[in-house]
């Protein structure tokens, strides 16, 4: 009998621990934040005022937006009421690489091209300058233009990989022209290891691109050091020839970086309208109701110290004019064709 | 705490009754080749990605190997497990995360208590790299949440012979804590970046990193000299480092233990037995 209790205190005993383990790993992780709009909101602000880089460059106070809104959230509004006051906090931020992403919407500002001509008309490019004989080399989309004198190459994102092997193609099959040019109109950026890659094949010797530094502390001032990023020559065949860069206000985040970098090399030219902008590295958060919120967080400037968050202005400053464009021709385009004539 | 300290003594002396006259005696070298599988319910929250918690399911894989005698306790330990966690806020778009969890440890105890104590305490040290990983779905560019330490650490075990069921059991428990690990985290704004990871790591200690492995076991000897064992396993880790992380996982696992014979045991003395 004894026996037989003795059994079940430990297997009750063991039971309870076990309860007792769960109960006590609930009291170590905490709880979670309140998910109310109140919450949320302060969260966001508390988020965005830590973590963002760019108040005193954009001369932002962030300290003022909240006291402006914070106070106006109640607990009893709903998730899109709730939405539109931080998509509004989030505008005044002016930054194409801070969202609000939630199950029923994606909040933006992309003033950074809205306010601005577009510069760039894909369907004219298309039907009078690269007509059929133009070669689809992985991303890059490349032709000769001026009786072979020119190389053309178009990248349209740098979302989409370039290979090695595409690039050195594309390199190779330009290198006894006078001049390239690269078009990244309305490229609105993507990975920085396509930047690197394709400055790479410009470059003969290792080049200091740019330089970054990032938000390490919830102070206004708490940012690292900033970091030199070289890039270094890569492939077989080098280009080391004139270069025309044409930029339009689509050009975004990584297109920037790209300019930034290439605009260090004493060949290359820029030729258009200012990049975008977008030179923070965006990270993201999520809210305590599962949304989640995405904003720069690092500056990057040129070797130079030249904050690129609002954009790269052009070398020569180009418009695509209405009457050009009506008779079907590209502005930016002719502008560079002469330059490098 | 009390609560909980009353538990264990009550689990440990509850057994007083049942211990065996063999618990006594010398115990007999043994070596183990061990397997392990297992389920596992996951915690995760790191602020550095969420201000959420996660939680799931998952599974558990140990091999390692175990030697024990009167003296000492030497384990070796290598795990891993992967789980599935969901936010408690579940809209359907980016509530998911994944959580991993590996690690090595290598641990010697010697024994402290007495030969004749129906207790068998060993305490002692450990080396260990460990590692908790989360795969954020929700998040853009800082989605790899980790905190890998690797260190020494200090370890206990206690075991205990009983019968019950008509059957002899060793009831047994074992707690390793971390003194001082070497550990690795995101930057402040969860970014991987590889040319700052190793500028990330750092000497840490209670203040920044609790860590402990606790784990509960039963085993049954067999006939064949291999074991059954089944583990409750608490693995929880709080590293404030950079943000703050908190991971605890229970675990429940079914080992065998196969039996290695020493070389030394000769034929003839067998025979001669």
């Amino acid at each position: 009998m004894k026996k037989n209790i003795t059994q079940m205190i430990v297997i009750a005993g063991l039971i309870s621990l076990l309860s007792t383990i769960t109960a006590c790993e609930k009291a170590l992780v905490g709880t979670d934040p309140k998910n109310t709009p109140t919450e949320n909101v302060r969260f966001f602000w508390s988020t965005i005022n830590e973590k963002y880089p760019f108040f005193d460059y954009k001369k932002i106070n962030w300290d003022s937006i909240g006291k402006v809104w914070i106070p106006r959230v109640r607990d009893t509004m709903n998730d899109a009421t709730v939405f539109r006051i931080i998509d509004t906090m989030l505008f005044q931020l002016k930054d194409g690489h801070t969202n609000l992403f939630g199950a029923f919407n994606l909040s933006r500002n992309w003033q950074w091209y809205l306010d601005y001509p577009d510069n760039f008309n894909a369907y004219l490019l298309e039907r009078n300058y690269l007509g059929n004989d133009y070669r689809l080399t992985g991303a890059l989309t490349n032709r000769f233009l001026d009786s072979n004198r020119i190389g053309y190459i178009r990248y349209s994102s740098f979302s989409s990989t370039i290979s090695d092997f595409a690039i050195d193609v594309v390199i190779n099959r330009f290198q006894n022209t006078k001049g390239i040019i690269i078009d990244v109109r309305s490229n609105g950026g993507g990975s920085i290891s396509n930047v690197d890659k394709f400055v790479s094949r410009f470059i003969d010797k290792k080049l200091l691109a740019y330089k970054e530094s990032y938000k390490n502390g919830p102070g206004r001032n708490d940012f690292t050091e900033a970091k030199d990023n070289f890039i270094e020559p890569e492939g077989d065949k080098k280009y080391l020839k004139p270069v025309i860069i044409l930029t339009n206000r689509r050009c975004y985040s990584a297109t920037t970086l790209f300019v930034a970098s290439m605009l260090n090399l004493p060949n290359v030219k820029v030729i258009g309208d200012w990049t975008g902008g977008g030179g923070g590295i965006p990270t993201s958060t999520q809210l305590p109701n599962g949304w989640t919120v995405r904003y720069s967080s690092s500056v990057t400037t040129t070797p130079q110290g030249f904050n690129i968050e609002n954009g790269i202005p052009p070398t020569i400053r180009q418009d695509m004019t209405k009457n050009d464009e009506a008779a079907g021709v590209d502005s930016i385009l002719e502008r560079a064709l002469k330059e490098l004539k | 705490m009390k609560y909980f300290i009353i538990i264990i003594i009550s689990v440990l002396y509850s057994t007083d009754t049942l211990a065996q006259q063999f618990m006594a005696e010398a115990m007999p070298r043994q070596k183990f080749f061990t397997t392990t599988l297992g389920l596992t319910w996951q915690t995760r929250k790191d602020n550095l990605f969420s201000p959420l918690s996660y939680t799931g399911y998952g599974a558990e894989l140990h091999v390692g190997f175990e030697r024990i005698n009167d003296q000492w306790f030497k384990q070796f330990d290598l795990w891993g497990n992967v789980n599935r966690l969901q936010s408690r806020i579940d809209n359907g778009y980016n509530s998911l995360a994944y959580g991993f969890r590996y690690g090595a440890i290598y641990t010697v105890n010697k024994r402290i208590a007495p030969n004749q104590s129906k207790f068998k305490l060993y305490v002692g040290g450990s080396v260990f790299h460990t590692s908790s990983m989360g795969y954020y779905e929700g998040n853009v560019n800082n989605i790899f949440s980790f905190n890998i330490p690797t260190g020494i650490a200090a370890s206990g075990f206690l075991s205990r012979d009983l019968r019950l069921f008509r059957r002899n059991w060793s009831l047994s428990t074992q707690l390793t804590m971390p003194i001082l690990s070497y550990n690795a985290r995101p930057t402040y704004l969860g970014f991987v970046e590889e040319e700052n990871f190793l500028e990330d790591f750092g000497i840490v200690s209670f203040n920044k990193l609790l860590y402990f492995d606790w784990r509960w076991q039963i085993d049954l000897p067999l006939s064949n000299g291999n074991r059954l064992r089944a583990i409750y396993r608490w693995d929880y880790m709080d590293d404030r480092h950079v943000g703050r992380l908190r991971v605890g996982t229970q675990t429940f696992l079914i080992q065998s233990l196969f039996n290695i014979p020493f070389r030394k045991v000769k034929p003839e003395n067998k025979s001669n037995q």
